[in-house]
């Protein structure tokens, strides 16, 4: 079974020199930004020109990703605009968080039926009122702050980093103006940093739930990118993503539909080949993180997910709704990969 | 005065308001960001509205101002105005995550709606603001007269009020349940369709007065509420304002303190200010209908328990009896303005007679009388009782004499009426085009008021406020933002179409019952027949009325006889001179429910049978596969 370092398809189109499969390596997939190619079906965009620099302050960010949010920064909290979606993403994924942190099991619980379907009791125990209190947490790529907010309403210690000078300006107005979160932000229980994940992982920080939502589409190096989290995540922490899978259902809903058609999102916000694929992403963080002793294996898929390290689950909108749905779905099932070709979460939990 | 209610409203399509919106911002705009800081204020009387015991704010008073508004679309059209002072610092005590404005039913119950959900009754900070005082309700007897103001409450939202709390603080004895209801309409003589809904095995609904579930409710919250709901009564609201950035909303109380709302909730009645401040327009109709209410003595019958709700559709509007308890009814006239005010102005022994020929009268006979009242009326000499009897002996009346008309089961004769509650109000049809602004949400008659002849306007607002406080919930268990758009965008999702069918269903029956002519008479009487001979679509309409049959009941409630028992009411066999019902109906009746009977057993028969033959073959192939093999 081939083991795959981050996105395969990518490296072959991107890159010229092939890679030793199986060999940890330090920087992955889409490091190598020196070669060009053709076929890359939006290679206009400047996104070479991406700190790849063998300086030692290494960045996976991209400028023209950053030039791109900075420009509609002032409208991340106009809830019927540009970001709509995304707002009305942010409750389902905190539900997916909330059911991953609070509800999920304790360090040293036995894992059991009822701690992997939480039922009533257990949820109204340990999934209301303030079920993030006393974790930190950390929001890479905050933006304008959507995800941080809440987690810091939930009583979480929140750090939101972004790259965006004016992203991180919006965000702190934005939070500065809440009656609730202005205490807060003068507690120190949230705050918003001009920084980049790197910085923070070269300075030590460690983090109770490390976030980084709909980023990995947008860095350069996405397999360095995740190392970088890996790292801050405390032990018995978590790791929790949002990101889009590489698929022709995806090219359709993300870039066809919402993109150029119905024009929900501005043209050009994401980019095909920079997608990851959900089990590029597990079996990454399995090869080239630590595996299995550094990382607790998906108990609900033991026996079908070996050398794959988290969960992934799709994340669908239902228009009707108007709301983000979590797919079900049984693991390994069609039925579950298909719930997974657009966009999708993913968690892996460290070991103590 | 109907002019200046009407101007809170869009205009019908009819033309029956008269005057242009006074608040014309394009519904898009307000939820554009604008930055440009003004304030919009309204004429004042545009906001004198009719007078509202539970509006918690003066509505002169209210200053209804934003710091941002608008485009510059109506830049021209509007008064432009100094922007007013800015909001001084308001102190960390006073800053609240929740403000409810109103302190009656649905103010009270959202209170309550929230304290029953785990994560918003342990997190948050709730203010219920209420303009007069509480003190009232809080001293609230529940002994002697009765209120007139009396709602009833679906079996549903008594089962809801059960689980978070609220019932066991209802004075029971105060509480009538409603066991079955007859409404009829008798155009003429020769036809009465009847509706009769039977016994479900619980109460329908309950009567309750309104002071009896505030009470009730006020005590849950100082049961379970203290150091999460504040309360504070006798506060008027004078002004409110967006804060920066349209995170919270500002409210000046008094002269100087102000309050801070990261979302206020405007239970604040049919005038709401809190609708005024979202510049949320309604759209409806004044019905040229008021309605009178008065208590009703009658002495004990030993035949039939009073519990039975009656209500017969006149040409001018249903008049409904409702129980209260063995000696005590009310009653809901709907009629024309004159009429009521003639109604009212009559002594109560006349008024007496006049309610109990509003039942038992034949329909050409009554509107004769109602003429006679009318006339006397302006001419400034009201009916007496002697006049009426009079009138009663020399009037025709077709078939039969009083009491003994055509239709077989009526209301008890009533005896005297306690004068006091002897009332009368205005009805109107309005639904709030959106049920959130910015910052705000409105729930009850802020946001909908309907024509009381289903008893559904309290159960409506008891229905939004649960809602509201499911959606709050789970915002704020998944660190939504309370007053945000995207959080509260639930909430009209679900209300919205259910109470907008529950209105229009309401406003459609006014008008069927009322008319009275060849074609209209003939579809309802024919519909009506259908409806009360066919058991499940009765059933479904009882079910979707609110009373849910399903629910399993207490203790108390299984002594109630049996719907085979009882015929309209009575004991079968108990004295009955009508003799049973019988005839073709009968036979036409029981015959659709075999039908459906004999339909559901072999549909049974057939899942059972295309099952057996579907696992034979299974097992066939099988066989066959093992044998190849």
């Amino acid at each position: 079974m081939p083991r795959s370092s981050l996105p395969r398809n990518i490296l072959l189109r991107r890159s010229t020199r092939s890679l030793p499969i199986q060999t940890p390596r330090p920087i992955a997939s889409r490091s190598i930004t020196t070669t060009t190619s053709s076929s890359s079906p939006s290679s206009s965009n400047p996104r070479q020109d991406a700190p790849s620099t063998s300086t030692s302050s290494f960045s996976t960010i991209n400028a023209s990703e950053i030039s791109h949010f900075s420009s509609l920064s002032s409208q991340w909290w106009d809830e019927t605009g540009e970001f709509k979606l995304l707002h009305r993403m942010n409750p389902t994924r905190i539900e997916y968080i909330r059911q991953k942190v609070a509800l999920g099991p304790s360090e040293g619980e036995e894992w059991t039926f009822e701690n992997r379907h939480s039922d009533f009791t257990r949820e109204s125990k340990r999934g209301t009122g303030l079920w993030l209190s006393g974790k930190r947490c950390l929001d890479v790529g905050c933006g304008g702050g959507l995800l941080s907010e809440s987690l810091a309403r939930l009583g979480g210690q929140v750090v939101g980093v972004d790259a965006s000078e004016s992203n991180i300006g919006i965000a702190t107005t934005h939070a500065q103006q809440d009656p609730s979160l202005s205490t807060k932000m003068q507690n120190g229980e949230l705050k918003f940093v001009h920084s980049s994940a790197e910085v923070l992982r070269d300075a030590g920080e460690k983090f109770d739930v490390v976030c980084a939502m709909e980023v990995l589409e947008h860095v350069d190096q996405p397999g360095e990118f995740m190392k970088c989290l890996g790292q801050m995540v405390k032990p018995g922490g978590h790791l929790i993503l949002s990101t889009i899978s590489r698929t022709p259902l995806s090219q359709l809903l993300t870039l066809t539909l919402a993109e150029d058609v119905l024009r929900l999102v501005t043209p050009g916000t994401h980019t095909y080949w920079k997608f990851v694929k959900p089990l590029e992403l597990r079996r990454f963080v399995y090869s080239d993180m630590g595996g299995y002793d550094t990382w607790h294996r998906n108990e609900d898929a033991s026996d079908i997910r070996t050398e794959e390290v988290g969960e992934t689950r799709g994340i669908v909108y239902d228009p009707l709704a108007g709301k983000w749905k979590l797919w079900g779905g049984v693991e390994g099932s069609t039925w579950k990969e298909v719930g997974e070709g657009c966009n999708y979460m993913y968690h892996a939990r460290k070991r103590v | 005065m109907r002019a200046n209610v009407s101007l809170l409203s869009v205009p019908r399509a009819s033309g029956k308001t008269l005057c242009p919106r006074p608040l014309s911002l394009p519904s898009a705009s307000r939820s554009s960001i604008n930055h440009h800081p003004r304030s919009l204020h309204t004429p004042p009387s545009s906001l004198v509205g009719r007078d509202v015991r539970t509006s918690p704010c003066n509505p002169q008073a209210i200053l209804l101002s934003r710091t941002s508004v608008g485009g510059t679309r109506n830049h021209s059209s509007s008064p432009a105005v100094e922007p007013p002072a800015a909001i001084p610092e308001i102190s960390e005590e006073n800053s609240y995550d929740i403000v409810i404005i109103g302190g009656a039913n649905a103010g009270l119950a959202f209170a309550c709606a929230l304290l029953s959900q785990p994560t918003i009754s342990s997190t948050t900070k709730i203010l219920l603001l209420e303009g007069s005082s509480l003190d009232k309700t809080r001293n609230w007897s529940g002994e002697g007269d009765w209120e007139n103001r009396i709602s009833s409450l679906t079996w549903e939202n008594i089962s809801w009020l059960e689980t978070i709390g609220v019932w066991k603080h209802i004075e029971q004895s105060r509480s009538c349940p409603v066991e079955e209801m007859i409404i009829w309409a008798n155009p003429s003589p020769n036809s009465f369709p009847t509706i009769h809904f039977p016994p479900l095995g619980h109460p329908m609904a309950r009567m309750t007065e309104n002071m009896n579930l505030q009470r009730a409710l006020l005590r849950r919250i100082e049961e379970i509420g203290k150091g999460k709901v504040d309360l504070k009564e006798g506060k008027k609201v004078q002004e409110m304002r967006l804060g920066e950035g349209q995170r919270w909303v500002g409210l000046r109380v008094g002269e100087t303190e102000w309050i801070k709302g990261s979302l206020v909730v405007g239970a604040d009645g049919p005038n709401s200010p809190v609708r005024l401040f979202s510049k949320i327009e309604t759209y409806g109709h004044a019905y040229q209908t008021h309605a009178v209410v008065a208590t009703l003595n009658h002495p004990l019958s030993p035949l039939y328990p009073n519990t039975t709700a009656f209500q017969r559709f006149l040409p001018t509007g249903p008049i409904a009896f409702l129980p209260l308890s063995s000696e005590a009814s009310t009653m809901v006239w709907s009629t024309l303005p004159l009429h009521a005010a003639a109604l009212k102005r009559l002594s109560p022994e006349a008024l007496t007679l006049m309610v109990n020929c509003g039942y038992q009268l034949p329909e050409s006979t009554l509107t004769a009388l109602t003429d006679e009242m009318i006339r006397a009326d302006q001419l400034g000499q009201p009916f007496s009782a002697n006049r009426i009897n009079e009138l009663l002996a020399s009037l025709p009346i077709p078939g039969n004499t009083v009491g003994e008309t055509d239709q077989p089961i009526l209301p008890p004769t009533i005896t005297s009426i306690h004068a006091p509650s002897v009332a009368s109000f205005p009805l109107r049809l309005s639904h709030a085009n959106e049920y959130l602004g910015q910052r705000t949400a409105l729930v009850g008659d802020a946001a909908h008021t309907i024509h009381p002849l289903a008893g559904q306007g309290l159960n409506q607002g008891l229905a939004d406020v649960r809602c509201l406080a499911e959606v709050l919930e789970n915002t704020w268990k998944l660190g939504g933002d309370l007053g945000s758009i995207t959080s509260l965008a639930d909430y009209p999702r679900e209300r919205y179409p259910l109470n907008h069918l529950i209105l229009s269903t309401t406003d459609k029956l006014h008008y069927i019952f009322r008319a009275r002519n060849g074609i209209v008479n003939w579809f309802r009487g024919t519909g009506l027949e259908i409806i009360n001979e066919l058991g499940p679509l009765k059933k479904l309409l009882m079910g979707g009325a609110g009373a849910q049959p399903n629910i399993t009941t207490r203790g108390e409630l299984s002594k109630s006889r049996k719907d085979d028992e009882r015929e309209f009411g009575r004991v079968r066999g108990a004295g009955d001179e009508l003799g049973q019902i019988g005839g073709w109906q009968m036979t036409a009746a029981n015959g659709v429910e075999s039908w459906f009977t004999i339909k559901g057993v072999a549909k049974m028969a057939g899942e059972v049978g295309v099952g057996l033959v579907r696992e034979g073959m299974r097992k066939a192939v099988g066989a066959l596969d093992n044998r190849n093999k």
